[in-house]
């Protein structure tokens, strides 16, 4: 999530009307990269339908990012919405580390008096 | 993740949730929003589970669900589990802060310090509920997070409701490595301020203005980096401040910012361009309107002034753009009329402390305040007499009337001025300069910066202007040892008084003038006695002095030459030593006797004008391969192949190389002096008849003729020019050190009472500077965590050392 190598991203999928909750680390088997492509597939195993909600843990808490998915027999949702996407990251590159603008320096002038 | 069905699992992916960045929804050169708090939380899940979906029209219908298989017997049948109703999750609401880059991280804190943590992804596509911050310190946005937290519906009263915003999912760049488009997670912001909390005064559309706030882009200089409408509103604070006296510009003119444009100006060094930029300049001057405004603090101007701001909108005039009106208009801007007592409340409401340096709602009602009523600035301003124009010369205004009296005296006397009144050189020097390192003949605590000193005309220090001419003597030995000087201006024979002259009125027939030299070890010589028919001297430095001008002392070093400096050309180092040493001479243009000694024989140092662009042209041409001055090359690497295109440019035609090639090169078209190609050799026991070339080292000379010239390809040669006085690997010469005339300091006068007793602090204070302004961070007074222009504290003590609290001089 961020490159931090101190800090392996922790996932969990909470289910909000039952009793399924399932967390995932970075480095789990169930964690997987593609290749070099940029995102890390969360794996998660034999999801019941219902709704849940998607935490991510940083800073000692857990903070949700999603909450309301739906899970169904037919699929994932969000709202009336699909929310698949078969995505892998092939196509996707790396955002560039410093993308500030050139910077522009000043001479310093010689006025030559006190 | 996987859903269980009767049939077994499913896989299904769902949407990737992305690291996010924030930027302005406007295309600017950089639009990326630095220093953004975002206080953001997911939407609260629904109460109750959505319905299935209904088919899609022309889809066929959805089977009709099994009936329920008959219970079991059983004596008593259990209550079915009913599925737990979703519960309303109370939002947490969060604080991110985007990064350089626009990255928004999750704001935490570790041992009461602010870190920037984990970037916690978002879902594209999906909304949020956010609040946009513009503030210089987290506090505002860790408050609003923890008033939402601890009671919504009373949040939201106080702070408005969040705004409903989905984040998208865009193509920022390509990877240049695998040629993959970069896709990201954007969230974009109009830029229009009530979109942002807090809200700034309306007097500035609303935005809350402060140095390196979000919309100002990395680099600071170039103007269309900045969103518009944050560019125009600190332009038009730049333009109010000026307006009311606090420096917002540069030397040339100080109430006015410098136009961006300005840095395509080569001629005009030390403009500083910050128009529309909040820098440190107009960080302090706000921040010296609100202490001023906040205790009450204020002048009255009087009479009449070239207007520069608009009625109603104080919009910039064109007249605010023009230096001229900002130098004939400045003696308006005097006055010593206080507020009356009922006009005392110089801020609508009392500006509090904790904004210093924000221009935000009540700072900004105050501005329009004070220019409503025409108040400015209760100190000192900055004068310049209206003949000045096109001078970067603006004086303290204690000074200014030392000044017109100089010219009284002088007229009075008889001296030769300008036509339009007396001129001086300079006066007021920018606080931006000379603040780490003094410039040449510059000193960092310097009297200029405070307005109180002033530097006489004349032409490339060491002549008389014609127009005002000065001449200049070397006074006699000093008890203190320092070198001064006693400066003569000139007064035609007829225009001079004889009867009544008071004490610090001199004529004289002759003077002994000081010619200047940079190369003498003495700065010069004094010169046998100067005439100017039909005219007379007279002592220019008597009448400063009895003004309270005082003229200061040459400085200790710098104006004399110190010798030579002599050495071999035993590698790069030393020929490029040699090399800028060389120009540096020729470019002082003082030293009319100088020498260099090359190989034991004596150059006059004007003399070697070419020879010196020889050499700079051969180190230009082969830096990269260390130029001694020969240099060696293997054509067949890289770094060969490119010195031997930059030795093929156009602009090297004409030399002639010395060449020296490790083995057995016949020349090439433009070569001369090798061998001519032989028969190639056959050996009876070589059955395959391969031509044994002969063996080296051959040598010979190529001149340089564009693409046309030929090099060995096969073998390492090396090469040496022919320079027009012979120069080589080992050669030894001898470059003087000149002196330079700006440390002699002839021209400079300082006004006494305007300094003397004070600190350096006190007397910028006089003009609207503040400690926090001056001081860098080894003064220890940030505010939001930035510090001013870079001064040190010291008090001028051998423990201290030099800084703004010592005494000024």
């Amino acid at each position: 999530m961020d490159g931090n190598p101190f800090q392996r991203d922790l996932v969990r999928l909470r289910q909000l009307d039952g009793g399924y909750e399932s967390q995932l680390m970075e480095g789990d088997p169930d964690v997987r990269r593609d290749g070099k492509n940029p995102l890390n597939f969360f794996h998660f195993q034999q999801v019941p339908p219902g709704l849940y909600a998607i935490d991510v843990y940083a800073q000692d808490t857990w903070r949700t990012i999603l909450s309301g998915l739906t899970v169904k027999t037919a699929g994932a949702y969000y709202g009336n919405d699909s929310f698949e996407d078969p995505d892998n990251g092939e196509t996707m590159g790396v955002p560039l580390e410093s993308p500030a603008a050139p910077h522009f320096e000043e001479g310093t002038p010689d006025l030559g008096q006190c | 993740m996987s859903s269980d069905k009767s049939t077994g699992s499913i896989p299904v992916q769902v949407t990737p949730a992305m690291r996010t960045r924030v930027r302005c929804a406007a295309d600017h050169a950089d639009p990326w929003l630095r220093g953004l708090y975002l206080v953001w939380a997911a939407l609260p899940v629904p109460k109750k589970a959505p319905e299935p979906t209904p088919p899609a029209p022309g889809a066929a219908p959805a089977p009709p669900p099994a009936p329920p298989a008959a219970p079991p017997p059983a004596p008593e049948p259990a209550e079915p589990e009913k599925p737990k109703e979703p519960e309303f999750e109370k939002q947490v609401f969060a604080v991110k802060r985007s990064n350089e880059m626009g990255d928004l991280l999750e704001l935490w804190t570790e041992d009461g310090a602010s870190k920037p943590g984990k970037a916690i992804p978002l879902f594209p596509g999906v909304e949020y509920d956010m609040y946009f911050v513009r503030y210089p310190s987290e506090t505002y946005a860790v408050q609003l997070a923890n008033a939402l937290n601890s009671n919504f519906a009373k949040g939201i009263e106080t702070y408005g409701k969040p705004k409903r915003i989905a984040p998208e999912r865009v193509v920022t760049g390509v990877d240049k490595k695998t040629k993959a488009t970069i896709e990201e997670s954007v969230i974009k912001v109009d830029h229009k301020p009530e979109l942002f909390l807090p809200q700034g005064s309306t007097f500035y559309k609303g935005w809350l203005l402060f140095r390196d706030m979000p919309g100002t882009g990395a680099n600071q200089v170039i103007g269309n980096i900045q969103c518009p409408p944050l560019r125009d509103e600190v332009r038009r604070l730049q333009f109010h401040l000026g307006r009311l006296r606090y420096i917002v510009g540069s030397h040339y003119h100080p109430y006015s910012p410098e136009p961006a444009e300005s840095i395509h100006r080569e001629a005009d060094d030390g403009r500083y361009p910050n128009e529309g930029l909040f820098d440190v300049v107009l960080w302090n001057a706000v921040l010296r309107f609100q202490r001023d405004a906040r205790t009450g603090n204020a002048l009255k101007l009087t009479g009449a002034r070239v207007p520069t701001l608009a009625a109603g909108t104080f919009d910039p005039l064109p007249a605010a753009l023009d230096p001229k009106v900002e130098i004939t208009d400045s003696l308006h801007y005097l006055t010593t009329a206080a507020l009356d007592a009922k006009a005392k409340e110089t801020a609508p409401s009392a500006i509090p402390a904790a904004v210093d340096t924000l221009v935000e709602k009540e700072t900004g009602d105050a501005v329009k305040k004070w220019l409503e009523n025409e108040w400015r600035f209760p100190g000192k301003i900055l004068v310049a007499k209206p003949n000045w124009v096109d001078w970067k010369a603006w004086v303290h205004e204690d000074v200014y009337a030392a000044v017109l009296d100089l010219e009284r005296e002088l007229n009075t006397y008889g001296a030769i001025v300008a036509p339009g009144g007396l001129l001086i050189n300079n006066g007021f020097r920018d606080t931006r300069m000379s603040v780490y390192n003094a410039l040449s003949g510059q000193a960092i605590y310097s009297i200029h910066k405070s307005g109180f000193a002033i530097d006489m005309i004349m032409d490339a220090y060491v002549r008389p202007y014609a127009q005002q001419p000065l001449y200049f003597e070397k006074a006699p030995p000093q008890p203190d040892g320092a070198v001064r000087w006693t400066v003569w201006c000139v007064v035609p024979d007829a225009k001079v008084i004889t009867e009544d002259l008071p004490d610090h009125i001199e004529y004289a027939d002759t003077i002994r003038p000081w010619k200047y030299d940079s190369g003498s070890p003495d700065g010069g010589s004094t010169q046998p006695p100067l005439v100017l028919p039909g005219q007379k001297f007279l002592n220019f430095t008597k009448i400063c002095n009895s003004l309270q001008l005082k003229n200061i002392a040459a400085h200790s070093t710098g104006w004399q030459s110190v010798g030579f400096e002599e050495f071999w050309l035993m590698g790069a180092q030393e020929f490029q030593n040699f090399v800028n040493l060389l120009q540096a001479a020729l470019a002082n243009g003082n030293s009319p006797h100088s020498k260099v000694t090359i190989n034991g024989a004596n150059y006059e140092l004007q003399s070697l004008r070419g020879f010196a662009g020889e050499v700079k042209k051969w180190l230009d041409a082969t830096a990269p391969s260390s130029p001694a001055p020969v240099i060696g090359l293997q054509p067949w690497t890289k770094e060969g192949g490119k010195q031997i295109e930059r030795l093929r440019a156009k602009d090297m035609t004409g030399f002639v190389l010395n060449t020296y090639v490790e083995g057995y090169w016949t020349g090439g078209r433009t070569s001369d002096g090798f061998p001519p190609p032989e028969d190639p050799i056959m050996t009876p026991a070589d059955p395959f008849g391969f031509c044994e070339e002969p063996p080296g080292p051959t040598e010979g000379t190529i001149e340089l003729m564009g693409k046309e010239t030929d090099f060995p390809d096969r073998h390492m040669f090396t090469v040496t020019p022919d320079f027009s006085i012979f120069l080589e690997y080992g050669s030894k010469v001898a470059v003087p050190l000149l002196g330079h005339p700006a440390h002699m300091e002839w021209w400079h006068f300082q006004y006494t009472p305007g300094y003397e007793g004070k600190r350096w602090v006190d007397i910028l204070e006089e003009i609207g500077w503040t400690e926090e302004g001056l001081l860098g961070k080894a003064g220890n007074k940030p505010i939001f965590g930035l510090y001013g222009m870079g001064y040190k504290p010291g008090d001028g003590s051998k423990k201290q050392g030099q800084g703004i609290y010592m005494r000024a001089t």
